[in-house]
């Protein structure tokens, strides 16, 4: 290793694994994925610890590392995707009919509940996943990681109407993904 | 009256920021005599809900998974 660089590489799992985790989670949709990538994303690092520059922070860097090994990762899944958008939605569709639920819905036990959020929460992502590669990109920046959206804009080159539409796309995909789900409750 | 696209993006700005008086006054006045927004509205809300719940309860890595982490990447 380089003296150049005197990074402390010892707290790095510490220091940054756990937003680079949920940075993963929310666009790979897989926990274990997430975690192969945060793992990855340590070794790529490490690996070029040399010629990294110090121009920008080890978490901007870092984070750079991790956002293209996943925008490969969805390159790559492009042809399978639109498969796998409505697998969650349609499953639930076979297993109970909103009728039974709408009648169970009183006195309904807590495990229950927490049963119907988790698969809420499942839909949701994999409604996010089956998003148009830009626009869950483009989604996932703003809503759950809040960052500006001129900063978005620049990212993506586009323009703030640009945004807009791509937001509005976004959310309309989304709620029709969710509507049966949304049935439930 | 404005139209679904002015006030579709009132209802899309409003997930970032407050709503000034006027925005509001526009979009609920249209709303009034548009279904279609109207469901926009209901869809919006609970959308933008669902994200603020499960941002409230974010994943995280266990300590063992972070461990196991550690003793990976000291392999190198």
């Amino acid at each position: 290793m380089s003296t150049k660089n005197q990074i402390d590489t010892s707290q790095w799992v510490d220091q940054y694994s756990d937003a680079l985790f949920g940075y993963a989670y929310y666009r790979l949709n897989d926990r274990e994925l997430a975690y192969d990538y945060v793992q990855e994303t340590f070794y790529s690092a490490l690996k070029a610890l040399d010629r990294f520059e110090q121009k920008s922070s080890v978490k901007t860097w870092l984070f750079s590392i991790l956002k293209r090994k996943i925008i490969d990762y969805w390159r790559q899944q492009e042809a399978r995707k639109t498969k796998a958008v409505s697998k969650i939605v349609s499953n639930q569709d076979q297993d109970t009919s909103w009728v039974e639920y709408v009648t169970a819905k009183n006195d309904r036990p807590e495990v229950e509940i927490e049963i119907e959020n988790s698969e809420l929460r499942s839909a949701l992502m994999s409604c996010i996943s089956g998003l148009p590669e830009k626009w869950k990109a483009v989604f996932v920046d703003k809503y759950i990681d809040e960052k500006d959206s001129e900063e978005i804009c620049n990212e993506h080159n586009i323009t703030s109407s640009n945004f807009w539409v791509i937001i509005h796309r976004a959310k309309a995909r989304l709620q029709g993904c969710m509507k049966e789900n949304w049935l439930n409750n | 009256m404005i139209s679904c696209e002015k006030a579709a993006k009132i209802m899309d700005q409003r997930d970032f920021k407050q709503l000034s008086f006027k925005e509001k006054f526009l979009m609920k006045f249209h709303n009034l005599h548009c279904k279609g927004c109207r469901v926009y509205d209901k869809l919006s809300k609970r959308l933008y809900k669902l994200i603020e719940k499960e941002k409230s309860n974010p994943p995280a890595l266990s300590s063992s998974e972070k461990d196991q982490l550690k003793k990976q990447l000291l392999k190198d």
